[in-house]
């Protein structure tokens, strides 16, 4: 009991991995994706595939060599269109009211 | 047939918000369209809210908006792996009202309490609504179109929606973004006890602190790090170029892990809890390549139109909040003449050039350029100025004198005194 629960002001602050710190934002998953790629080909063919890095909610993920897009997680901020080297990725809003909504901001 | 509204604002943040808050008073029909499902819920910032348009507009807001602390102490850190050199300025002298007009915040409930101003005086705020394309009518633009097909007209559009702005963009207003001048960022909120935060930072009852942090915060790469005091919270995060960052080897989580888990930042959030995990993206393209901010019917506000103060003010609300009462004058000034083409709200940007929002953005219109070619002073010169920190107070049977002269030595061979002397005056130059 008691000595777990207590405050204590020298605790490390705890580490989360990505799911646990999305698991903190709100995500209304929209009817229909947002975030398309424009031709899967394209992407096949990069080679450096920024997007898969560039994004902080970890959008875009490579299944073999595939890439995939996870819109149902996306914080919308648009990176992923300003770095595709081959402008691939068909950029959207979610409709109105879905996705990403935030508590602090 | 469309609905008709006299202006359409795009976007409820400060820009689209102080545009409705200036049109609403003076009796106009004003249509406020925001994505989100209430103003605030998709906003974000890892910044201070200045607020000298804002006491303008609302004098008594100190009372009514939902600031956290008031910013009395600004300090700027360079890390290396191990070390940290820092620069801290505080006074007393912003500890009494309007607080130096520096705030922290969190967006959301601002934003959402800044359009609630907006909607008191008379705006119409319509929440949960994407103004997806602009309605043309040959070369002039009267309207904005939703998702799903649904057209609302206007005599005037203000974009205001953002530093994605697709309205500019389908207004044939702006190029496409470079990577090397939009950063993106990643912040979380760690939730902590007033009074930890307090006597960690020493401060006393509102009063705040603001950190920026250069070189290892974030392994070197363009960019860096922020660290603000809420009342009982703590807002971090980092922030790079999205260029930077996308042919990195690390990804935006990883860089935010590495900076909270920095010897010198760990310390201070000891005894946190995380609260939330945000990203966002900021314009920092500067004067030189801001869209075209207005044409036939429409003007471009905010973020949208890049108003943002990249240089160490590190300011983008309040040249948000400016350029939408500008914007909403300039509209005004028309709508007595009847005249709502480019040629009339050419005076928009007029109201601009003459006010602070770009006569800042022009002072540091040479920053984007200097950052894009300053790796130096994002990785070199941060570990080089701690390492000579160290071996200066290093303590060992050398004579002082010996580690002074091995210090100058170190400096002239690492630092390259002409090119160090040519980055600074540089920087100097992209700053004055």
């Amino acid at each position: 009991m008691s000595d777990e629960n207590l405050y204590d002001p020298l605790k490390p602050l705890p580490k989360l991995n990505l799911a646990d710190k999305l698991y903190k934002v709100n995500f209304k998953r929209g009817p229909e994706a947002h975030i398309t790629l424009k031709e899967e080909s394209v992407c096949l063919k990069c080679v450096e595939k920024p997007c898969l890095n560039v994004c902080p909610f970890n959008v875009f993920i490579l299944e073999e060599d595939k890439t995939i897009v996870n819109w149902d997680s996306c914080g919308e901020m648009g990176a992923c269109r300003v770095v595709c080297p081959y402008d691939n990725i068909n950029w959207g809003y979610p409709a109105g009211g879905f996705g990403v909504s935030y508590t602090y901001g | 047939m469309a609905d008709k509204v006299d202006v359409i604002i795009v976007g409820a943040g400060p820009a689209g918000s102080a545009a409705a808050l200036v049109l609403a008073r003076k009796g106009l029909d004003v249509a406020l369209l925001e994505r989100g499902h209430k103003p605030g819920s998709k906003n974000l910032f890892g910044g201070i809210l200045f607020t000298t348009v804002l006491s303008e507009l609302i004098p008594e807001f100190l009372d009514e908006a939902p600031l956290e602390r008031h910013i009395m102490r600004r300090k700027f850190s360079l890390l290396s792996k191990d070390s940290e050199l820092n620069m801290e300025f505080g006074t007393e002298a912003f500890n009494t009202p309007p607080y130096n007009h520096s705030f922290s915040v969190f967006r959301v409930p601002f934003d959402e309490w800044f359009a609630g101003k907006a909607e008191e005086a008379g705006a119409m705020v319509v929440p949960s609504t994407v103004a997806e394309d602009v309605v043309w009518d040959g070369d002039k633009i009267i309207g904005v179109k939703m998702h799903g097909g649904e057209e609302l007209h206007a005599n005037v559009v203000i974009a205001a929606d953002g530093v994605n702005s697709l309205l500019s963009e389908k207004a044939k207003l702006r190029q496409p973004f470079n990577g090397h001048s939009m950063i993106m960022a990643a912040k979380m909120v760690i939730g902590m006890p007033r009074e930890v935060i307090e006597s960690r930072f020493c401060l006393e009852k509102d009063e705040g602190s603001a950190t920026q942090y250069f070189g290892d915060a974030v392994k070197g790469l363009f960019g860096g790090g922020f660290l603000y005091t809420n009342k009982e919270s703590l807002s971090i995060g980092m922030g790079c170029s999205v260029h930077a960052m996308g042919y990195s080897k690390n990804k935006p989580e990883e860089i935010l892990d590495h900076m909270v888990e920095h010897p010198c930042i760990r310390k201070i959030l000891r005894g946190g809890e995380i609260l939330e995990y945000s990203g966002h993206m900021i314009p920092e393209y500067g004067y030189d390549h801001m869209p075209k901010l207005y044409g036939n019917g429409i003007m471009v506000a905010g973020d949208a139109a890049g108003f943002v103060d990249a240089s160490h003010y590190q300011e983008g609300t309040n040249l948000a909040m400016y350029s939408g009462v500008l914007a909403a004058e300039t509209f005004l000034a028309a709508h007595e003449k009847g005249d709502y083409s480019e040629a009339s709200l050419k005076q928009y940007r007029t109201k601009l050039e003459n006010s602070f929002v770009l006569k800042d953005m022009k002072k540091f219109r040479k920053l984007p350029e200097f950052g894009k070619n300053g790796d130096r002073f994002f990785k070199e010169y941060p570990e080089l100025f701690t390492e000579l920190m160290k071996d200066y107070f290093t303590m060992s049977m050398q004579s002082k004198h010996e580690i002074e002269k091995g210090v100058i030595k170190k400096f002239l061979k690492k630092g390259k005194p002409f090119r160090f002397a040519m980055d600074m005056i540089k920087m100097i130059r992209a700053v004055r």
